[in-house]
């Protein structure tokens, strides 16, 4: 990975209209996006390929958000996981932190508002490997 | 999540900022605290706002005790907005519009304060346009016209024009219900994000409230209930639906409003919008006894 090398992105959330939203914009930008609404099928898919960013939601059927960052923090430290929730709580807030995550975004969010967070995420992500 | 948060020296300001702590303190949220000093001009607004000069009736400095009640809702170590520290710097933005800066603070998330000179209910919904807020809340007294300094009907103004959902808090109550009125098929997935917020902070259960008009309720509305209704089922959410007729809605709310929160998705399509036609919905939402929260 180089700095001209392209930032992958995950996206995982169980509502489709999230995906729907977030991957032209970020596509857009740049970014390689892969979109999932199934969180089995995206830690499927990131133990074959490890991404750069990760963007979940933590309320799902099956294995559950923080379930899943867990996986992927253990699996890649380095990926920087963001997440979104549309049932945020001070309790997961502070145990997505105490994981590791990059960003902590409670729903409803501007496509603004999450695109700064990623940028951001992605000068750290840049940082590291330059 | 975006927060502006409009505040005027009223006692029910005390309680919206308890409030939007409690919220914050779930969603770690970006939030604006604003004040408006309607009797400056904007080129005076620096200049007035001096504590040498007006003291700690200048709406920065309300702002500044507003800002501490916020923050004492926090820990010194969990706080999403760094640590609890005290003394601002007045910075001009532009002409009319001032920041009160604290010493770095090392926070995760933003809280701003700041104050506006000119008309309130213009200037909260500029604000609210800057910061792309996702929710405004404001305080206003029950049952009585807004009191907010200098203009009658703030509340009404702000929910009639603004682009996202607001709040109009009254009373500082933990309802077990959120009664949500709907006659159009057009829900923002904003809003719906926004119920599950208030939900989870609440612990309370949904009813959603079909609205019908002469003609019954529309079949579009009806589809439109029944897949918000499996949405929140699906995610352990107790919800219910009911229909009402849209001519007995007044009363509904009344009653619904003594121990529940009332929402209205009011969008551009709305019956709501015309029962309620703009001049009589500001008026609802000032004249309720309990708040209500606007959903756009």
């Amino acid at each position: 990975m180089n700095n001209e090398q392209q930032i992958s992105i995950l996206v995982l959330d169980d509502e489709p209209v999230v995906c729907k939203r977030l991957r032209p914009i970020l596509e857009k930008k740049g970014y390689a996006v892969e979109t999932f609404f199934e969180s089995e099928e995206a830690l499927k898919r990131f133990k074959e390929k490890p991404f750069h960013i990760v963007i979940t939601d933590l309320k799902m059927k099956g294995l559950d958000g923080m379930q899943f960052l867990t996986a992927v923090k253990e699996l890649s430290p380095d990926t920087e996981v963001i997440v979104i929730t549309g049932f945020a709580t001070m309790e997961t807030a502070k145990e997505s932190f105490r994981k590791g995550v990059f960003d902590f975004l409670a729903k409803p969010f501007k496509l603004g508002e999450i695109s700064d967070i990623i940028q951001k995420a992605e000068v750290k992500v840049r940082g590291r490997i330059s | 999540m975006r927060i502006l948060v409009a505040l005027d020296k009223n006692p029910y300001s005390d309680y919206v900022v308890r409030l939007v702590a409690e919220l914050a303190g779930n969603t770690w949220a970006h939030v604006t605290l604003l004040g408006v000093e309607t009797h400056v001009s904007p080129g005076e607004l620096l200049d007035s706002q001096s504590a040498k000069t007006a003291g700690e009736n200048a709406v920065a400095a309300v702002l500044d005790t507003y800002r501490e009640a916020f923050l004492g809702f926090f820990g010194e170590t969990d706080s999403p907005y760094g640590r609890h520290t005290s003394g601002y710097k007045l910075i001009q933005e532009k002409k009319g519009v001032v920041n009160l800066v604290y010493p770095e603070q090392h926070e995760r998330k933003n809280l701003t304060v700041k104050c506006r000179a000119g008309n309130a209910s213009r200037e909260i919904l500029a604000e609210a346009e800057q910061i792309e807020a996702d929710l405004i809340v404001i305080g206003c007294d029950p049952g009585t016209d807004c009191k907010w300094e200098g203009h009658a009907d703030i509340c009404g103004k702000i929910v009639k024009n603004a682009n996202c959902s607001v709040f109009v808090v009254k009373e500082e109550k933990k309802p077990r219900m959120i009664d949500c009125c709907l006659d159009h098929d057009t829900v923002s997935q904003a809003s719906i994000e926004l119920i599950n917020q208030l939900v989870t902070l609440y612990h309370a259960d949904l009813e959603i409230i079909g609205v019908a008009d002469a003609k019954g309720l529309k079949s579009e509305v009806d589809r439109r209930m029944a897949s918000i209704l499996d949405y929140y089922v699906s995610r352990n959410i107790k919800a219910w639906v009911k229909v009402v007729d849209g001519l007995s809605l007044n009363s509904i709310i009344a009653q619904a409003a003594e121990k529940n929160l009332v929402a209205m998705w009011m969008g551009k399509e709305s019956f709501l919008d015309k029962i309620f036609s703009k001049q009589r919905l500001g008026k609802l939402v000032t004249s309720a006894e309990s708040s209500v929260l606007i959903l756009r």
